[in-house]
């Protein structure tokens, strides 16, 4: 293999991607937790996902438009197929994380429990809906169902995407960013003594579910790539890296549950960041060298290599200020526990 | 939009010279009056600078390379989408707007 600069700009893509499911996902795993808020503590439960995702929330989606933006220009053609024949599930995702957006803002200004109750559940709503599409999209991209003849999209705009395959990853996507979120609201609750530390323990509880919860939809998404995405199935079958990413990913998912039932909180956040971290990077590795199975690969439809030379050039000139300014926003919003790795004795 | 441009300046001018020379936050009826009327004005004028740019490209969607017609997705049914954004945006401008009475009308 070759190393070229769509490739450069591809893994570029991917890290992005993983960064948009690490931080924003999480974000969309509270508005999953305030949807599913119960017990006496429900009103509490709900101010503890609002004041943890309200600083950073906005920012996170910067990581998207990075996946976008190197798509768009990058590879023109895999973004337009992706774009034009996925046109449904993306415009769904696009109306969900508006109505999130604005709905969040708009509780926080209305007066009256109808009302705030009323823009809560849009946002909590709009939570599940837009990762299960985005799951759909990433679904049907690897599924090999949506096809392109060289002049149209001959599996029509939607038979690729109405499949059990997409849908389980999108069911797969919403059960990553559900159990990333409790993890992450647990270290949140660290030394915050004021909060009743019920609260904690419902967080714990919650986040040991949908641990469980990823666990039975991976399971789910892994039998049924057998016929829902079969390319993906070959091309993963003679890897010689195929079991040591299945086994380090299981390492990390048993280490992330240990961790949660010894309350070892910031460990567990570890765990379950190198547990994501694996899975999209194998979902990277399972698609290489498709960005859309089969009629788009990395070098099909890349563009020009000067467009990548430029591309990266700027990706390298932006990380520059972004890097720094992020470091900055979630040292001060997220205190001294944001970038610790295992927690302090 | 252009003279909308100049007129917002010139009320700028105004109410930084009043400022200097009274000092203050200058309270004078006519120029707050004229304050006010000139507040939808840049609204006005970024919409009207997104026609000229948008409708006086065309036929083109990009100028002189790709003609709008060619552009346009092979997707049918075009028409969903289009009143669908239009009801999000009439949707959140409503309450934009009546969130907006509710956040004065607490002021007062």
């Amino acid at each position: 293999m070759e190393l070229t600069v769509e490739l450069v700009s591809a893994a570029c893509m991917l890290a992005a991607l993983l960064a948009y499911v690490l931080l924003a996902g999480a974000d969309f795993g509270a508005g999953i937790w305030d949807l599913l808020a119960t017990g006496p503590r429900r009103q509490l439960q709900r101010d503890v996902l609002a004041h943890s995702v309200a600083p950073i929330w906005d920012t996170n989606h910067v990581w998207l438009i990075l996946v976008v933006v190197i798509l768009l220009t990058g590879f023109p053609s895999a973004f337009s197929a992706i774009m034009t024949a996925l046109r449904v599930p993306v415009t769904i995702a696009l109306l969900g994380i508006v109505a999130r957006g604005s709905a969040f803002v708009f509780r926080s200004y209305s007066h009256g429990n109808a009302s705030q109750q009323r823009w809560g559940s849009l946002f909590s709503i709009a939570s599940v809906v837009t990762p299960i599409m985005l799951g759909v999209v990433l679904g049907t991209i690897a599924s090999g169902a949506l096809r392109w003849d060289g002049d149209t999209y001959i599996s029509g705009f939607f038979a690729p995407w109405c499949a059990p395959f997409p849908w389980a990853v999108g069911a797969f996507a919403v059960a990553i960013f559900a159990f990333l979120a409790a993890t992450y609201v647990c270290v949140e609750l660290l030394g915050r003594s004021q909060i009743d530390p019920a609260v904690q323990e419902d967080f714990r509880r919650r986040a040991l579910v949908a641990a469980a919860a990823v666990g039975v939809a991976a399971a789910v998404t892994w039998l049924l790539a057998r016929s829902g995405a079969p390319a993906i199935e070959r091309n993963l079958s003679g890897q010689w890296w195929k079991w040591p990413l299945q086994i380090a990913t299981a390492a990390a998912a048993i280490g992330a549950i240990a961790s949660l039932v010894r309350r070892r909180y910031v460990l567990a956040r570890t765990c379950a960041v190198i547990q994501v971290t694996l899975i999209v990077g194998g979902f990277g590795a399972a698609l290489f060298p498709f960005l859309v199975v089969p009629d788009f690969t990395i070098a099909s439809s890349a563009a020009p290599p000067v467009t990548h030379r430029l591309l990266l050039a700027a990706i390298g000139l932006g990380a520059l200020l972004l890097l720094p300014s992020l470091y900055v926003l979630f040292r001060v919003f997220k205190g001294r526990r944001a970038f610790a790795v295992i927690d302090e004795e | 939009m252009v003279g909308f441009g100049v007129w917002m300046l010139a009320v700028g001018v105004w109410f930084a010279l009043a400022a200097w020379r009274s000092g203050a936050v200058p309270i004078g009826r006519r120029l707050l009056k004229t304050i006010v009327i000139t507040a939808p004005m840049g609204f006005i004028a970024i919409e009207a600078g997104w026609i000229v740019t948008e409708v006086g490209r065309q036929p083109w969607i990009i100028y002189g390379v790709m003609r709008t017609a060619d552009a346009v997705t092979p997707m049918p049914g075009l028409i969903t989408p289009l009143i669908t954004f239009s009801l999000v945006f009439l949707l959140l401008g409503t309450v934009v707007t009546a969130l907006l009475v509710q956040q004065v009308r607490k002021v007062r």
